[in-house]
């Protein structure tokens, strides 16, 4: 099962850079709702999305459907350090809290798919 | 004249953009609720030989609702802080259990249950964790003017 858990995670990190991504580009003023969608960095960030969209179905052989939206939560961890490297928004304890919440539940949520 | 020029200082009052935020919040739930929908047609794939027919179909059913979320996603995100928008993400969690419960005869423990409970505190921890300033309805707006 942990084979298929590290493909969904994977698939989550890739969405999460597409996400940066688009965020880049849509906080950026444009002339025509055209270009806002047709710019290389947009173009780059949908390709990655298609590519993730793969994962998921992968590791859905194995996992339930209701474990997906729970890996998803790791994407908080990518929200915070690239939130922090690329938008300068700070690192805070309470943020530093949360993530463990999450990676707690994940670890519970686990434990819950594995006994059946 | 003079009711012309102190109607025109009226006009120029800024107006409030609370209702903006509101309807953003409104949208982005229901694009969360299509995106919820994509896992359905992931599980289908993935019961499904690799390639074969009805694989394809459902992949292409993941790859249109992943088109329209992707999509409006895009433009729900330039009227939130991304971080809001990634915060109420945490339905998805709900969604998934009631859909997995409802259409894969999936079942729940207390493990699973209290899983859920750790992940979803998390998410809206985080979001607390990220609130202060966010009281002034222009403060997304304020982000924005930084060029980042």
């Amino acid at each position: 099962m942990i084979g298929y858990v590290l493909i969904y995670l994977f698939g989550v990190f890739i969405s999460a850079v597409s996400q940066v991504l688009l965020k880049k580009e849509a906080i950026k003023p444009h002339e025509s709702i055209i270009k806002e969608y047709l710019n290389p960095r947009v173009i780059v960030a949908y390709i990655l999305f298609f590519f993730a969209s793969l994962l998921p179905i992968i590791a859905f052989r194995v996992l339930p459907l209701s474990f997906g939206p729970v890996l998803e939560a790791t994407s908080y961890i990518y929200v915070m350090v690239f939130g922090a490297v690329i938008f300068h928004e700070k690192i805070t304890a309470k943020k530093v809290l949360a993530i463990a919440l999450i990676i707690g539940g994940i670890v519970l949520y686990s434990v819950g798919v594995s006994l059946g | 004249m003079a009711v012309d020029a102190e109607g025109k200082s009226v006009q120029g009052k800024k107006p409030v953009r609370k209702d903006k935020r509101v309807v953003a919040l409104l949208v982005l739930h229901i694009v969360l609720l299509v995106y919820s929908l994509t896992g359905i047609f992931g599980k289908m794939a993935a019961a499904e030989q690799f390639l074969s027919l009805p694989f394809l179909g459902y992949y292409a059913g993941v790859i249109i609702l992943l088109g329209i979320y992707a999509l409006a996603w895009q433009q729900v995100i330039k009227h939130l802080p991304l971080t809001t928008a990634f915060a109420n993400k945490a339905v998805t969690v709900l969604w998934g259990m009631l859909w997995g419960i409802l259409l894969f005869g999936e079942t729940m423990n207390i493990w699973k249950i209290a899983g859920a409970v750790l992940v979803v505190a998390g998410v809206v921890l985080f979001v607390i964790a990220d609130d202060p300033g966010k009281t002034e309805p222009d403060a997304d707006d304020e982000l924005v003017g930084e060029g980042l």
